[in-house]
């Protein structure tokens, strides 16, 4: 197999895609299929990915392409993500959850826990009040109940904020 | 600091649509989600061959709540990212996001970050396993009400954690009591909150200097063995 072989992808509305090969080594879904079977020369469809999203996928693994750190996983909760992963995960929220399936379906873990990590860092540090207000949810306590799910996870803790 | 600036950005844009690409009503919240984390489109109908850039994405661009849009396993996973503290206190969001916070296997797991759940030795108690990364032989901490610690090394808590705590002096000293107890939530979870709750903090206080004792004895049984033997 040579370095520069590339690999035809098919999104869900069937737009193409053709790809390096070690672009799309970064999933690990696709590098255990291509080493399972080996490069058929056929589009590899990905029902469960749009254009758009994937669009998104490829340009996160081209810039990542030769991080020598892309798999070694970094589980530190606090760590900063660093600025360009933070740019590119400046998108709405329907987009930013798509990436999440994306990545889950596709197996990179890098990607993932970015995205992860976007999300939690957008519920951190906020009073449950002002997440509703950041995700739109309506609040289907009754007062009694609210009070009561306050009572059991710790009032302190959960007005702290 | 950059964080708040994406989320403020993240809303900016979100208002600034217009509201007629909303997506569904938000009633059959669970069906909807099931729709998005439901796999497949399988009506490949056309091959246009674009190459590179694409049209934009067609989604709604309204805020979305991730615990309904998320199938549960990776809503799960966002959630692994955040203090335990922070999880306790999402709870009350609403009834989904309650739900999304209690099933058994996460909160085992959650426990698991605190080593909780897997006694490695000599257990009395659930709580004293709060500090489980500290090593089961490494003696404890003289627990004085009094005595000021740093909590960023000895208790692995950080900043966030700490909000609301007040400072003892100058430089980063804190009570001991309330790093404990609040280091009780963050490695311990669900146990440490009940723990710091109904007031245990003492009684670990008693766990722990009895395990002490027991490690001292033992400690001193074996040496003298090794004497003997000598």
């Amino acid at each position: 197999m040579s370095a520069h072989s590339q690999i035809l992808l098919t999104s869900s509305e069937g737009t193409e895609f053709l790809i390096d090969r070690d672009i799309a080594d970064k999933s690990m879904l696709l590098k255990c299929m291509l080493e399972d079977i080996g490069e058929i020369g056929q589009a590899v469809p990905l029902p469960n990915v749009s254009g758009p999203i994937l669009t998104k996928v490829i340009e996160y693994c081209t810039h990542h392409r030769d991080d020598p750190n892309f798999l070694s996983a970094n589980d530190d909760v606090t760590a900063d993500i660093d600025e360009w992963d933070l740019e590119y995960c400046k998108v709405d929220q329907g987009t930013l959850y798509e990436l999440i399936l994306a990545a889950n379906y596709l197996d990179i873990k890098p990607l993932m826990d970015l995205t992860c990590k976007t999300v939690a860092n957008m519920i951190k540090a906020k009073s449950p009040e002002e997440i509703r207000k950041t995700f739109n949810i309506t609040n289907d306590f009754t007062p009694e109940e609210e009070d009561q799910v306050r009572r059991e996870n710790g009032k302190d803790w959960v007005d702290e904020h | 600091m950059l964080r708040q600036s994406v989320m403020v950005k993240n809303r900016q844009l979100a208002s600034n649509q217009p509201s007629a690409l909303q997506g569904g009503p938000t009633g059959s919240r669970r069906v909807n989600k099931r729709h998005l984390s439901g796999s497949t489109n399988n009506d490949i109908v056309t091959t246009e061959s674009k190459r590179g850039k694409s049209t934009l994405p067609v989604v709604s661009v309204e805020p979305k709540d991730p615990c309904v849009a998320l199938p549960i396993e990776i809503w799960h996973y966002i959630l692994s990212k955040l203090p335990l503290s922070a999880i306790a206190k999402i709870a009350v969001v609403s009834k989904t996001w309650l739900d999304g916070t209690s099933p058994h296997p996460f909160w085992r797991k959650a426990c698991n970050k605190g080593a909780l759940g897997e006694p490695d030795f000599y257990t009395y108690s659930d709580h004293a396993l709060a500090f489980g990364e500290r090593p089961s032989s490494a003696s404890l901490s003289v627990c004085n009400q009094a005595t000021t610690v740093s909590p960023t090394m000895y208790y692995k808590l950080n900043h966030h954690d700490l909000a609301g705590v007040a400072r003892v002096g100058e430089g980063d000293r804190y009570l001991n009591l309330e790093v404990e107890r609040i280091a009780l939530v963050v490695h311990g979870g669900w146990v440490g909150i009940v723990v710091a709750l109904e007031g245990l903090v003492n009684k670990r206080w008693i766990l722990f200097e009895k395990r002490d004792r027991y490690f001292r004895l033992h400690r001193q049984a074996k040496e003298k063995a090794i004497a003997g033997a000598a």
